[in-house]
């Protein structure tokens, strides 16, 4: 009896094990590159017969003799790169006295919580990862130490809500590095009382944006229980005391209205709470020399701190990336001048900008009842929206056109509507802080235009107009030190009271110098494309709309800064302002010059009319909202549109879907596939976009293969038998590196792989600071550099895609992933987005842009609806991804440079996805601005809507995790069950539909197009194979497979000889 | 039959118990959002349901077979496995969501709630088969004296 127990028992149990081992091995097995990616692991590799990586290879500087990989030399390449990010991305705003620079040697005191742990990175998104240098070693030391320094980010227990915080790494073992640091002598008391309180106040170097934000700053008491006498060791370290405010930035959350926890002395987020205001004046008991440091990548409300005569500096530093902080030091030592200019509007109170008025959480009144849509992976958002009632007046658009308005008598500007910080009357001074493009230097320069600026108009041979205006501005040093300075170019459009919305000013484009020593001088070329200065018109040509450049006078200056900008052409005007109106310069531009609608002909020779009507609420539903006019800024300004009724059943049915009917009786017989002619995707490397040789390739697939890398397509290359392609993982995160360490590379057949057993393997690229920290730099040479290295990143790492930067708008400073975008203005994002996309491709790195488009919070962000004007949409968003994705700059006669990959938004456009809006994919990307490349959609997103996702232009699904072309993953069902209308995806699915096969073709000629031209083809040839590895976690889980199946059987054996003899014995 | 059951035998039947608890959360998971159907819920339920029946069929066999019957002691092996599938199953599904639901996609009220019907119905389902485990070493049925 007992032994029939027992071997029963025992039987139960292997069963059990059993089934885990499978359980686990499946799971594993599902998402092996994942496991990879963090693990170190390499599970399958890609062989080759023939000698390949000929095609892109790393810069001789991060390479040993041999061609193997120096990973000491890249990381200190990287340390190197991301000092320079910080230094040329830092905005000096305030240097009452020259108090800056503080001279090597002096003793200074650190102040706020934030001075020991800053904000480097984000706790979600472009998190930075691995060994840092934090601000106290860049002041005080002269070598890393990042086996104790490295950097950490929060999570959260999703049952108890306790918050835990965790390293990026476990440890880092590698090298050390030597840096000449700024040689302060730090007040060892600070750190460590901020040291010890950091177990009360928790802080992290990665963190994120919060719904309730609490700075957690620690109050004096705080301190002084630390240590009753800290202020004794101010006399020691009383040179200057630096005092460190930061707000996070990440993924997922926003900052909300008035969302902060309660007494703390504030009201809204992003405004200084009473610990951190006297953390400041405690700075001024420390010191005569008082510096305030603004680590953050949203606008600070800083105003206060503007106009108090006892804080002698500030310096906005953005979050500077694992090494920044040395470029940081940098500046404050005077090693270098700084020369960043602010990549946002800085307002005395955040909630002034008009788009605050609709932000947040807004739900249609009768959304439950009308809305019928699920909410896909992400949740039920289909509910939810925004009204962006403010039209064309983002950021400092507002902002200086009020101002303008204001000094002009126009428009009821000097009115009570939109006061938040003005005593009486709106009142610019007020109302701002420090306006958009200012920044600061150690010296003073000159600016004037060389010469006339030269007009140049012409006609291509496909009907478009290539106008440009080049400003020849010399620029000299008249100071005493060295140092740099962007040369940014602004023009103002001829406005008519009531007419076409027009801003007062616009960056148009911009350059920076070299060093200059004092006295030198440089002339920099400043060339800007007109078609910038044009304006939309949805109302053009009785309501085709298109861009209009109005006759009139136009003027253009150099400033620094967009509110000096206008006020030197106010001043070329006559207006009562004093600027320097030599600065400026007038042009009347008429159908002489240029047509009017001239650019309504895109570079492609594509007309341009209104593509997306359905972003505008008042398409469906006439005169519900109205949008801000500078026409009456009293009687237009926004208000709140909460709770709005859909009654258009044309809205409701955009809103629940119902985009595009799959068709299944259209005639597909002359769509060629299965040709069987030989071509082979390696042959490709080269071949242009409109080479035959694209339909030779893409005729020999199967339908349901082209389905396939159209479906599941994103994250990896599906192995295709036709045309010899091997599943391959291509894509990572994100905009401040590739998120993949070296050691886990994709590609460990490269010459220069970094090997396993390397000490330095365990560095993770993703360092460098966030964007906007990027974008304020203003140097485009700059941004391709931080591109280009990226790029070779993506050669260390195996990885041809990365889902980066980030190209939304600043819409408005609580946006919680403002830091992963670059501005509030389209030109600095896009001149900086093409400049790091280009010098990706350098390396054969596909950047691809996200998140196409109006990604403009992230409260609701999957599937909310911003609705807008197109005016709006074309000249502020869209105008960011159009720079970036024309790339004039670098086209020649023979060659178009364009960009190769753009990750879409999981918002819509209005009613309709922009994942569906054939607008916004087909007729905008493609045909206007020529895109000819991979276009995912984000994660998971609009899985219910397959076949207008797959017709609209998009190319592809982003499916991480989820591919596996014949093995655990199918085009039958499974994740795209649920279609809204009611279809059953399936490989036969576009059996019937001739326009879903094109689309599917013309999907897969630009994905493979765009891998083509990629980093990936180092590793193609005739003979390319994949091959499985025996990784531990796979010989683990397959050993425990074996074994529990055999003690399951013998147990199960020896249960049943067991019940034999006892029948037997009976 | 009762008065022969043990306390392996009720151990047995509060498996069953605990497989329709699995079974009724692993359809409510499926059921929450169409984007979280189980591709293969038809046949998770069938698996889940024979689960169930095998582990009644275990605890009253030996009543009337034996103790340690060979119909209850595979009942019970087959009932571990069938459980296990669908954990399995429901895991190797969930995997994505649950790794979104920690990191970007955490605002997903929908998700969360098909994570919660999904962990309480996978966790029936493994008590289910610790017990069928236990109840397999002891004594499924009083013998006559």
């Amino acid at each position: 009896m007992k032994r029939t127990g027992l071997w029963r028992g025992l039987t139960s149990l292997m069963c059990f094990f059993l089934a885990l081992s499978i359980i686990v091995g499946n799971v594993l097995e599902a998402n092996a590159q994942t496991i990879d990616t963090y693990m170190g692991t390499q599970s399958e590799r890609i062989e080759s017969d023939g000698a390949l990586y000929d095609k892109f290879t790393p810069s001789e500087e991060v390479l040993n003799e041999d061609g193997t990989g120096n990973s000491h030399a890249l990381i200190q390449k990287a340390i190197d790169l991301n000092r320079r990010q910080a230094y040329e991305g830092s905005v000096l705003l305030k240097n009452e006295n020259n108090v800056l620079p503080l001279a090597s040697g002096a003793n200074v005191t650190l102040l706020g919580i934030r001075s020991h742990k800053p904000v480097l990175g984000s706790a979600f998104g472009v998190k930075v990862w691995g060994p840092v240098i934090n601000l106290e070693q860049a002041l005080r030391d002269n070598r890393t130490d990042f086996a104790h320094t490295i950097s950490d980010s929060a999570s959260t227990n999703w049952a108890t809500g306790e918050t835990t915080i965790g390293l990026t790494m476990e440890s880092w073992t590698g090298d050390e590095f030597d840096f000449d640091g700024a040689g302060y002598g730090v007040n060892p008391t600070m750190i460590d009382v901020y040291d010890k309180l950091l177990a009360t106040y928790h802080h992290e170097y990665n963190e994120g944006a919060e719904e309730v934000f609490d700075p957690r700053e620690p109050s004096l008491d705080d301190l002084a229980s630390v240590n009753a006498n800290y202020k004794d060791s101010f006399a020691q370290y009383g040179d200057a005391a630096i005092v460190v405010i930061s707000r996070a930035s990440g993924e997922s959350h926003d900052y909300l209205p008035g969302g902060v926890v309660e007494g703390l002395g504030f009201t809204e987020p992003l405004a200084l709470s009473q610990n951190e205001r006297d953390a400041i004046e405690l700075a001024k008991e420390c010191s005569d020399k008082v510096i305030v440091l603004i680590n953050s990548s949203a606008s600070i409300e800083i105003a206060d701190l503007k106009n108090d005569p006892e804080v002698d500096a500030i310096l906005w530093i953005g979050a500077p990336g694992a090494y920044g902080m040395l470029g940081v030091a940098d500046i404050l030592c005077g090693k270098v001048s700084p020369s960043g200019g602010l990549f946002d509007i800085f307002a005395a109170k955040n909630m002034s900008a008009p788009a605050m008025q609709n932000m947040g959480n807004f739900r249609y009144a009768n959304a439950d009842g009308v809305v019928t849509r699920g909410g896909g992976m992400f949740g039920g958002n289909t509910g939810m929206y925004i009204m962006e009632a403010e039209n064309i007046y983002v950021g400092y658009r507002y902002y200086e056109t009020r101002y303008y308005d204001c000094v002009a008598g126009q428009g009821n500007a000097d009115s009570k509507a939109g006061v938040y910080a003005s005593t009486g009357n709106w009142n610019y001074d007020e109302e701002v802080a420090y306006g958009f493009g200012y920044g600061l230097s150690y010296t003073t320069f000159s600016f004037e235009f060389e010469g006339e600026p030269e007009f140049k108009a012409g006609r291509n041979a496909n009907g478009a107009i290539d106008a440009t205006a080049t400003f020849n501005v010399k620029v000299t040093n008249t100071g005493d030190v060295a140092g740099k300075t962007s040369v940014q170019i602004y023009g103002q459009a001829p406005y008519t009271l009531g007419g076409l919305e027009k801003s007062a000013i616009q960056l148009l484009n911009y350059d920076k110098t070299q060093v200059l020593q004092p006295g030198e001088s440089e002339v920099v070329s400043v060339v800007c494309d007109l078609q910038y200065i044009a304006s939309y018109d949805v109302n053009l040509n009785n309501g085709e709309g298109g861009y209009v450049l109005d006759p009139g006078t136009y003027y253009f200056t150099v400033g620094n800064g967009a509110h000096a900008a206008l006020q030197n052409i106010m001043a070329k005007q006559g207006m009562a302002v004093e600027a320097n109106a030599d600065n400026a310069f007038e042009r009347e531009i008429d159908e002489s010059f240029i047509e009017r609608t001239a650019f309504s002909i895109s570079k492609t020779g594509e007309k341009i009319v209104n593509q997306i009507p359905y972003a505008d609420w008042n398409y469906y539903q006439p005169g519900e909202v109205t949008y801000l006019s500078r026409a009456d800024w009293n009687a237009t300004w926004p208000k709140t549109y909460d709770k709005l009724t859909l009654t258009s059943e044309q809205l409701i049915d955009n809103l629940n879907g119902k985009y595009y009917t799959i068709k299944t009786d259209d005639d597909t017989s002359d769509i060629i596939w299965e040709e069987d002619n030989g071509t082979k995707f390696y042959e490709m490397w080269g071949v242009d976009y409109d080479d035959p040789k694209w339909e030779e390739l893409i005729n020999n697939m199967t339908l349901e293969e082209a389905q396939y890398l159209a479906t599941y397509g994103g994250p990896s290359i599906p192995g295709a038998s036709t045309i010899g392609t091997v599943e391959t993982y291509m894509t990572e995160n994100a905009g401040n590196g590739v998120a993949v360490n070296l050691n886990a590379s994709k590609d460990t057949g490269a010459p220069w792989n970094i090997a396993a057993d390397d000490p330095n393997g365990n560095w993770h690229p993703e360092v460098f600071g966030n964007s906007p920290l990027t974008a304020s730099s203003f140097n485009p040479q700059l941004c391709y550099d931080l591109g280009a290295f990226v790029g070779e990143e993506s050669l260390f790492t195996g990885i041809p895609i990365l889902w980066g930067p980030g190209l939304n708008t600043h819409r408005h400073a609580y946006n919680g992933r403002n830091g992963e975008y670059y501005s509030e203005d389209p030109i600095l994002s896009g001149v900086t987005a093409m400049e790091f996309a280009v010098g990706a491709l350098k390396y054969g790195l596909i950047a691809a842009p996200k998140h196409y488009a109006f990604n403009d919070q992230e409260t609701n962000r999957s599937g909310v609806a911003p609705y807008m004007t197109e005016q709006r949409a074309r000249e502020v968003e869209l105008r960011a991804y159009q720079y970036a994705f024309e790339a004039t700059k670098y086209d020649t006669p023979e060659f178009d440079q364009g960009m190769r990959g753009l990750m879409i938004s999981f918002s819509k456009i209005g009613s309709v996805e922009c994942t569906a809006s054939v607008g916004m994919m087909t007729n905008i990307l493609a045909k206007e601005w020529g895109f000819r490349g991979y276009a995912v959609t984000d994660i998971y997103d609009d899985f219910d809507i397959y076949g207008a996702v797959l017709t609209s232009g998009t190319t592809c699904y982003d499916t991480r995790g989820m591919a596996g072309f014949y093995t655990n993953t199918t085009l039958d069902g499974g994740r795209f069950d649920g279609q809204v209308d009611g279809s059953t995806v399936n490989s036969e699915i576009f059996s019937g539909d001739a326009t879903a096969q094109n689309a599917i073709k013309a999907s897969v000629h630009k994905i493979l197009f765009a891998m083509s031209q990629s980093n990936l083809m180092n590793r193609y040839d005739a003979s390319t194979r994949v091959v499985k590895l025996p990784v531990f976690w796979r010989t683990a889980y397959q050993t425990a497979e074996y074994g529990f199946g055999a003690l399951m059987v013998c147990s199960a054996v020896l249960y049943l000889v067991a019940k034999l003899r006892k029948k037997e014995v009976k | 039959m009762l008065k022969k059951f043990t306390v392996g035998s009720w151990l047995t039947l509060i498996a069953a118990i605990a497989g329709v608890v699995g079974v009724i959360f692993m359809l409510r998971s499926s059921n929450i959002d169409t984007a979280y159907a189980y591709k293969t819920v038809g046949s998770l339920t069938l698996m889940g349901v024979c689960g169930v029946i095998l582990c009644l069929l275990a605890a009253w066999s030996p009543t009337r077979f034996g103790n340690h019957d060979i119909i209850s002691s595979f009942g019970a092996v087959a009932a571990i496995g069938l459980f296990m599938a669908v954990v399995g199953t429901m895991i190797a599904d969930r995997v994505l969501m649950i790794a979104g639901l920690f990191s970007y996609n955490s605002q997903n009220m929908v998700g969360w709630s098909v994570f919660y019907a999904t962990v309480t119905g996978a966790v029936a389902f493994v008590i289910g088969s610790v017990l069928l485990i236990i109840a397999s070493f002891m004594k499924n049925a009083k013998e006559a004296k």
